[in-house]
């Protein structure tokens, strides 16, 4: 440290009087006989002065009672519950009852449709239910690209980095894991490249060949079933760092979270639109085009819920990856929404120039849509 | 300027304190709103000087309230709640700092840059500390340039500003509050001061 830099400290500390007596002595008599340090003091006085004409900013008259609200509301509901509440629109909340009522019942389709694995036989598709296959990406337990792309043409780094999400398997079932997100901890083909699956998925196994018990349950009730369509709404696009340091942070980052209000991801959604180019390296433009996306299951729920994805463009803009995590009793529809996505080419999540190779995060809503009433 | 101290409370206050705390952690809303009511302007105006606009101020509040509610239960009663409650809002308002950087979310912008239909939080950020007229000087606000240039010093600087020349702290509660020594807080201040001394020096 200077000489000048330890004047400096000296004087500011002694403005707030925060020196021992000896340096006050010292402080005093410095500035009886050197005019610098004086004019210095003086200066630094005038500045620290400014700050008492701050006026203290008092916060809105409501802040009380919707900061306890919040709180008594959060004792008693589950992190995903919050975040939906703090994230979706208002007209596609449910009230928290209703949501438990609907975890309840899934869970319980969930048993039933178990036992029924355990007792049906398997079946040939027939071609209703190999579209259906098709159209979803066979192997849903894969968490990898369809086409064979260019991925070795990929950084190292991201096919070293990414890890293919595992999701329920046909089944329907949804893992026991002790997450609240459906994590990608223990991939069943750990060893294997995205390429094997491109490969694999062109010769589809026997089991993805084979229709679940969930699609036939689909397929007898598909006159009846209410929300054959989700949508998938993409509420924000960033770096996967930055989803990263969302999701697998401390348990400090899900409160920064919870606090993302709707308003805030207005604010957003306009600032995207407002032309942060592909150029922008930390945060691409976001079509807000929703995406339809034909359910799989029936045993879907009727809820909405939030996921938090991360995907891996390659330079043509396919996907080449994703991982996608979401609430665990939501397996189903998140499986739906991941079998369709794979497909999908990346233009249709971003507006005008071209495709954004890289690897990306993205927070999504997906909620039942009725296309029959839309 | 209004100086605090957080480390002498009195021995009333502090049990009134730790039963408002044992109120909280058996879930009593009543007390948790008594808490809320007793610090709100305190973590509000906090709030409000580090992130620079007042619904970025709102949030950070109502999270930081949030965080208190959850690790009411780790308080052991080392420092003052105040003085506890002062580290959760720093903390949090610093890691929101940075995480607004990192978005590229950082409003902040020079003083001779010309307020766009692009900026509206930008301008409802000034309009939150919009002169009256007799805080004008030379056509410029004092209270904005200060705000600007609390804005540009670095992230650490304007903590230790903040909490010492805004809320009064005495330089060990900072360095309680920061959980630095109180060497570091004056070298931090003394920085900061020169560097919001050089930006605010026409009006010196």
């Amino acid at each position: 440290m200077s000489n000048d830099e330890k004047l400096i400290e000296l004087l500011s500390a002694y403005l707030d009087d925060e020196v021992s007596e000896e340096e006050a002595h010292y402080v005093e008599k410095l500035l009886s006989t050197d005019e610098e340090a004086a004019a210095l003091f003086a200066r630094m006085s005038s500045t620290t002065n400014l700050f008492s004409q701050l006026d203290p900013v008092k916060p809105p008259v409501a802040f009380v009672k919707k900061v306890t609200s919040h709180i008594s509301e959060s004792s008693f509901n589950t992190f995903f519950d919050r975040i939906k509440r703090a994230l979706l629109p208002r007209r596609i909340q449910v009230p928290a009852l209703t949501y438990a009522a609907g975890v309840l019942v899934i869970g319980l389709i969930l048993v039933v449709s178990f036992i029924t694995i355990t007792n049906i036989s398997v079946v040939a598709p027939t071609a209703s239910e190999q579209f259906v296959f098709e159209e979803g990406a066979s192997d849903t337990t894969t968490g990898a690209a369809i086409d064979k792309t260019d991925t070795d043409k990929l950084p190292p780094e991201i096919e070293e980095d990414f890890v293919p999400d595992q999701f329920a398997g046909n089944s329907g079932e949804t893992r026991d894991q002790s997450s609240p997100f459906l994590a990608n901890e223990e991939p069943s083909q750990p060893e294997e490249t995205l390429g094997a699956d491109m490969e694999r998925e062109s010769e589809p196994s026997a089991s993805s060949r084979t229709p679940s018990a969930a699609v036939r349950s689909f397929r007898a009730s598909e006159d009846t079933a209410r929300f054959p369509y989700y949508r998938a709404e993409i509420l924000q696009v960033f770096s996967a760092e930055d989803l990263k340091e969302f999701i697998d942070g401390n348990g400090d980052d899900f409160v920064v979270m919870t606090s993302i209000s709707g308003r805030e991801i207005n604010n957003l959604k306009e600032e995207n639109k407002k032309g942060l180019t592909a150029a922008d390296e930390d945060f691409a433009e976001p079509i807000l085009q929703p995406i339809d996306f034909p359910m799989t299951y029936t045993a879907a729920g009727n809820d909405s819920i939030i996921i938090f994805g991360e995907t891996i463009i390659d330079k043509d803009g396919l996907i080449v990856g994703y991982s996608i995590r979401g609430p665990k009793d939501s397996a189903q529809v998140i499986e739906s929404f991941v079998n369709y996505y794979k497909k999908i080419h990346l233009s249709k999540f971003y507006s005008g120039g071209d495709p954004l190779p890289g690897r990306f995060g993205f927070i999504a809503t997906l909620y039942p849509r009725d296309l029959r009433t839309d | 300027m209004k100086r605090l101290s957080l480390s002498n409370d009195s021995q009333v206050q502090n049990s009134v304190e730790a039963e408002l705390i044992e109120r909280c952690l058996r879930k009593d809303e009543q007390a948790f709103e008594e808490l809320v009511v007793r610090f709100q302007n305190m973590v509000y105006n906090l709030s409000f000087r580090f992130m620079g606009n007042s619904h970025e101020a709102e949030d950070l509040s109502q999270e930081v309230f949030f965080k208190v509610f959850k690790s009411l239960n780790q308080f052991r009663g080392a420092s003052s709640l105040k003085t506890w409650i002062y580290r959760i809002t720093t903390n949090m308002a610093l890691n929101r700092l940075k995480f607004n950087k990192r978005r590229k979310q950082d409003k902040t912008v020079s003083l001779e840059k010309k307020f766009s239909e692009d900026a509206p939080a930008l301008k409802e950020s000034i309009a939150d500390a919009r002169p009256n007229q007799e805080n004008r000087v030379h056509g410029k606000d004092i209270k904005f340039r200060l705000q600007e240039a609390l804005n540009t010093v670095s992230e650490d600087q304007k903590a230790v500003i903040i909490l010492r020349d805004i809320e009064g702290l005495s330089y060990e509660e900072i360095a309680n509050a920061l959980e630095i020594n109180v060497g570091t807080v004056k070298s931090r201040l003394a920085r900061g001061r020169l560097a919001i001394q050089e930006m605010m020096k026409d009006l010196l």
